[in-house]
């Protein structure tokens, strides 16, 4: 292989990280209860029946994938984007499906407890898996053509990183208690997450799109994408705003108002979560409108080379170093 | 047997989700001209982002000012390409 062609390949270390990262995603907590007498209770993939052989096999792809990518670099890096693909939309499905249908129908059984008497939201896993999942496919994606006509190559489009902590940010807060109710016998406590609430389902599906939509923002470095990206963001960050003020409002209405207060709940308190997310969306929703403006659009971040740094470090190698390093000890530590 | 069932449904609901945005993406691909083997890749590994990718690629693509490569063709003035059949 002649020295040209092997500079234009993709490395293989960022690809490999990413899909252990994704693999490693699938063992972090995908469903999480918590029941009103204080419980919390994670369900993963590897608790449901058949699911470890589900982790088996996708492992195998993507060993397969490495292989294959060691002599033919984007084929093997299709394998393991499509092997984990098929792990990210498991978690996304699994998530939306329970959260949009616990949001909706409070009532429903699962796992033999009644969420009537619990909240449901997703886990950190969901999180992990679905966000390394999409930077893979996007990482596949962008060396094919017309998209690599678009991608950036020593240069990367600053708003959507500045939007894409935030966002992230606020799709964790959402899984996080924004409300404590507390009883005076400590025997009841309801922990109400942002995603449990009536219709939230939804807008967690709003923030996951609008998360993928600035990834892919960073890939394909045009103002159509940017401003589809913004006009969603805007709308969703509206929304959880919306929600976050009711919760707080709400919230601080239960604790003024009713001297009583209701039934067995005595004390409410707001979580520290609710607050960032107050501040976060308010501040995305404003980050939003000023993406519409074409001197916002254009400003960027200048990588120096795509290939390496003046040090010889390789770029996608540092980042993909690290994330073996965050995945390695989250398996010692966890 | 119900790790056997629940494996298979869960892979089966999951390359049914693929495939499906996978064929909807071909499907807005090849309405904008877009090459084949991207659009597959986009839909079936992106999903419903992928979808919307699809359409924003269709969109630039077609909107885009096409330039093409000046081509020289060398013509002899004195060439007669008749010259064989009146000789």
């Amino acid at each position: 292989m002649s020295v040209s062609a092997e500079v234009r390949q993709p490395r293989l270390l960022l690809p490999v990280a990413l899909a252990l990262t994704v693999i490693r995603g699938s063992t972090l907590p995908w469903v999480k209860i918590r029941t009103f007498s204080g419980n919390e209770r994670n369900y993963d993939l590897t608790d449901v029946k058949g699911g470890v052989a589900i982790v088996v096999t996708i492992s195998f792809v993507v060993m397969i994938g490495v292989i294959v990518g060691i002599f033919k670099r984007l084929t093997g890096m299709t394998i393991m984007s499509l092997g984990v693909a098929a792990l990210g939309w498991m978690a996304a499905i699994s998530g939306m499906l329970l959260t949009i249908l616990y949001s909706l129908i409070p009532s429903v059984n699962v796992a033999g407890l009644d969420l009537a008497r619990a909240t449901l939201s997703q886990g950190s896993g969901v999180v992990v898996t679905v966000i390394a999942s999409l930077v893979l496919a996007f990482m596949v994606v962008r060396q094919l053509e017309p998209v690599s006509s678009y991608a950036p190559s020593t240069r990367i489009a600053a708003l959507p990183i500045i939007i894409l902590i935030p966002i992230v940010v606020i799709t964790i807060s959402m899984n996080a208690e924004w409300l404590r109710l507390g009883s005076d016998d400590a025997s009841a406590q309801a922990l109400i997450a942002g995603d449990s609430l009536y219709g939230s389902g939804l807008v967690v599906l709003g923030l996951w799109l609008s998360v993928g939509l600035w990834i892919g923002a960073l890939m394909i470095n045009r103002p159509l994408v940017i401003k589809f990206a913004c006009g969603l963001t805007f709308l969703v960050a509206v929304i959880v705003e919306m929600y976050a003020l009711l919760v707080w409002a709400g919230g601080n209405a239960i604790d003024w108002l009713v001297p009583a207060k209701l039934e067995r709940w005595t004390t409410v308190s707001m979580e520290p979560q609710l607050f960032i997310v107050l501040f976060l969306a308010g501040l995305v929703a404003m980050m939003s409108i000023l993406g519409f403006v074409p001197r916002i659009q254009r400003l960027q971040i200048n990588l120096g080379s795509r290939i390496r740094a003046s040090s010889g470090l390789w770029y996608s190698d540092v980042a993909g170093g690290l994330i073996l390093v965050f995945v390695l000890a989250s398996y010692v530590l966890g | 047997m119900a790790g056997l069932l629940t494996y298979i449904a869960i892979f089966g609901m999951t390359a049914i989700w693929i495939l499906g945005w996978m064929g909807l993406s071909v499907v807005v691909g090849s309405f904008f001209d877009l090459p084949l083997r991207t659009v597959s890749l986009v839909g079936a590994t992106l999903g419903p982002l992928g979808f919307i990718v699809t359409i924003m690629l269709g969109i630039l693509e077609s909107s885009s000012t096409k330039t093409f490569e000046p081509v020289t063709v060398a013509i002899k003035v004195d060439d007669d390409p008749f010259g064989d059949v009146f000789r």
